[in-house]
């Protein structure tokens, strides 16, 4: 069928956003009519950020961030706006064995609390954007400000406080009730940092190598050699050996004695020091 | 160690910044000057040991003597402190707000606040350095600038600004100078070191939010409420442990707010110099609303004449000079952040062919949507307005002014809030429309941060209109 060709574009599409390509295919040829998703997730793959993306026709054309959950959970398709009418593909950057159960149904209360409390996981997006959070389909935002328009409507009728006070009370308890579901996230990811602590997913095997590589590159200067799959790795190897003097790019080649880290095994005319997953350190001899 | 390290160098700060608030006027210095001093301290402290890098000066040597000078700007006070301990401690003219017949819900919110404390701090105590912008720039840089390992500001050098590391460039220094200084305290690097400066600027952001609130309501609860507010926008204690320089723009453009608000121009001059220290935002994204804040409100106080209003602008100018040295250094080296700003106007008046190609595909973004992209007021009210990022906060904020607006225009310092209000708006709007930060908008990453500068400087406009709601309502105490 279309599959393959589907499958490149969504390869293209994704490869500057995402390590893996949206390639799993949860279902297909269905009319959303606000059904929300239950997946039934794998123990292993709990706490996993991923992506579920829409297809329509031939064309990706929305997509939205969750959080695998262990066991089986709502997710809310909802969120995405473009997950109306009729659906081609919908699709996931997680491989089809992290799920057991898929099933497209209208939500139920319990399923509408289990979205808005969905237990959240550290993600490096957080520093940009706040994870979607909502009720029966409604953006929790737009609850707090009916729940505080809704507060100060009641105390204007059986109070006699000033509306300034009035009103500025409400907004304040709209905010605390936000704040709450705010506060439910951090503690989750308080939880999960502390589960993995010293090590930071997805960090943890550059820290790792890095514990290990330091006190040799501490006796001189270091470089990069090959081709990293991840540039967010070099880019955190740069601030942990920042101290040391790095070498450039240059036209003389490696100096003699450098430390190289790589994640290519050491050629001829290098020494290795630490064969490691998924780097290696090698010295230019 | 790095808990010691971090109180001295606020104690440093502050020292810095109320002895320099001492020598900038005859006006006694008040408690609620506490926070500024000590973000007017962070400026003084970084832009000297800029000066002295600049002199060639390793930061293990510069360092040391910006402490001397804070010493020295207090000699006269630790010679009194040596004499006559107890005479002096009568005239400490900092007195500690009365915590009698605190309500309930003034308990709830700070617990709430608290709770935000606490969770900044267990980042800098249990996470790395990891968000990228910080391990890319800012704390890299610190790292190189403390070692001295990969950092020279001298153009001709292979190190420098941290090149070989592929840093950033035109980024200012302020916050890796200060966490470098923060690594010399302490006597070595590590992660606390490394972004502990954002905790810093949370507590100064909701100490100064909470005293103007307080000084504006004469209500504990609003003040603390207010505090709340700010501290509750899920971003920031996030950015209290990442090492962004967002959350010191933020501060300083609040600083510089609650400035414009009592008419202090020098200190709003150097709080806006700090803002642009800290982020080259703080040029170009807030600076134009300050200066017509101003401008109008010198223009419409009518007894002031032309020279008088001039001379009442030159003392921002004077303060805003704290900044020359690092703008003058920009401009030898890089493109200044105001004339990349304006590069989509200039392309307007340009022949060349390949401009106006810029243009219009750029243009289109402000009007109907296209397949590929949708319009960036849609994309301002499905993430910025309705999102979960700051959307309750924005909505609220809006519903207010529209609420206080009307009685905000018939009052001097009122009406230029709200011109720094709408002005800085629309110049977010037309630099996530119409330059490549676009695209900040349309994948969410810059956007909220850029809001989150602004969020609490907004609550400080609001707060001002409640100030005047409330006075209207008498229920407030009329200054004597």
């Amino acid at each position: 069928m279309k599959t393959p060709y589907l499958i490149l574009l969504l390869l293209l599409y994704y490869s500057s956003s995402f390590s893996n390509s949206l390639n799993t295919v949860l279902s297909q040829d269905f009319h959303s009519k606000e059904k929300i998703l239950q997946l039934k997730v794998h123990p292993m793959f709990g706490g996993t950020p991923f992506v579920i993306g829409i297809v329509k026709g031939n064309e990706l054309v929305g997509y939205e961030h969750y959080v695998a959950q262990k066991g089986q959970h709502a997710y809310d398709l909802r969120r995405i706006p473009t997950y109306q009418g009729h659906i081609a593909f919908l699709v996931t950057n997680l491989p089809a064995e992290a799920f057991s159960g898929v099933r497209l149904l209208p939500a139920s209360i319990r399923d509408e609390f289990d979205m808005l409390l969905y237990k959240d996981a550290f993600s490096p997006r957080m520093i940009n954007v706040a994870a979607s959070r909502h009720f029966m389909g409604i953006p929790l935002g737009v609850l707090g400000l009916l729940l505080a328009a809704g507060l100060f409507g009641i105390g204007k009728l059986v109070s006699k406080k000033a509306t300034i006070i009035m009103a500025t009370a409400a907004c304040l308890i709209g905010v605390a009730a936000y704040d709450l579901v705010t506060i439910k996230g951090q503690v989750d990811v308080y939880q999960d940092v502390e589960m993995k602590y010293p090590y930071l997913m997805p960090i943890a095997k550059t820290q790792q190598f890095l514990q290990e590589a330091a006190p040799h590159i501490r006796q001189g200067s270091w470089t990069f050699q090959g081709h990293f799959p991840d540039e967010y790795h070099k880019l955190y190897m740069k601030y942990y050996l920042a101290d040391f003097p790095f070498i450039g790019k240059s036209a003389e080649g490696i100096p003699i004695g450098t430390y190289i880290v790589t994640p290519e095994p050491a050629n001829a005319q290098q020494k290795t020091l630490i064969m490691g997953t998924p780097f290696n350190l090698v010295q230019q001899q | 160690m790095e808990i010691i390290a971090f109180l001295l160098h606020l104690l440093l700060d502050f020292l810095l910044g109320w002895g320099v608030l001492g020598l900038t006027g005859p006006r006694r210095r008040k408690q609620s000057d506490m926070f500024t001093a000590i973000l007017l301290g962070f400026l003084l402290e970084t832009t000297a040991v800029f000066l002295l890098l600049l002199m060639g000066l390793g930061v293990k040597i510069a360092f040391p003597i910006v402490i001397v000078l804070a010493i020295l700007l207090h000699s006269k006070t630790i010679l009194q402190i040596i004499k006559q301990p107890s005479q002096w401690a009568q005239h400490i003219p900092i007195q500690l707000p009365v915590w009698t017949g605190v309500k309930w819900y003034s308990w709830l919110l700070i617990v709430l606040l608290v709770q935000k404390l606490g969770f900044i701090f267990w980042q800098l105590m249990r996470m790395p350095t990891f968000f990228s912008d910080t391990i890319k720039h800012w704390s890299t840089q610190a790292r190189a600038i403390y070692s001295g390992a990969n950092f020279s500001l001298n153009s001709a050098d292979n190190e420098f600004l941290g090149s070989q590391l592929q840093l950033v460039l035109d980024y200012p220094l302020q916050l890796p100078i200060w966490r470098a200084n923060s690594a010399i305290l302490n006597g070595g690097w590590n992660e606390f070191v490394s972004r502990s400066d954002g905790l810093l600027f949370f507590i100064l952001i909701c100490g100064i939010v909470g005293m103007a609130i307080w000084r504006l309501s004469q209500r504990r609860w609003m003040a603390l409420g207010a505090a709340y507010w700010v501290a509750s926008l899920p971003l920031q204690v996030w950015h209290g442990a990442a090492g962004y320089a967002d959350i010191a723009v933020e501060a300083y453009l609040l600083a510089a707010t609650a400035c414009l608000i009592r008419k202090q121009w020098l200190l709003c001059g150097m709080m806006m110099a700090g803002a642009a220290w800290a982020k080259n935002d703080g040029l170009a994204l807030y600076l134009p609303g300050i200066l017509m804040a101003i401008g109008a409100y010198l223009f419409f106080v009518r007894e002031l004449k032309v020279g008088q209003e001039m001379r009442e602008m030159s003392y921002f100018f004077l303060g805003y000079m704290l900044v020359l040295p690092w703008l003058i250094f920009q401009f030898m080296y890089f493109d200044s952040p105001i004339s990349k700003m304006l590069g989509p106007i200039k392309r307007l008046f340009s022949s060349h062919a390949s401009a106006l190609d810029d243009v219009a595909t750029v243009l289109p973004q402000a009007g109907p949507a296209t397949e590929a992209n949708p319009p960036s007021y849609q994309l301002f009210w499905d993430y910025v307005l309705v999102g979960p990022t700051s959307g309750l906060f924005w909505m609220f904020l809006l519903i207010g002014l529209l609420l206080v607006g009307k009685r905000m225009l018939k009052d001097n310092i009122g009406r230029s809030l709200l011109l720094f209000f709408v002005s800085t708006s629309g110049i977010i709007f037309y630099i996530f429309t119409y330059t490549p930060a676009y695209e900040y908008l349309l994948i969410q990453t810059t956007i909220h941060r850029t809001m989150l500068q602004f969020s609490a400087s907004a609550v400080l406009v609001l707060g001002y209109g409640l100030h005047l709601k409330l006075m209207d309502s008498k229920l407030l105490i009329p200054p004597k």
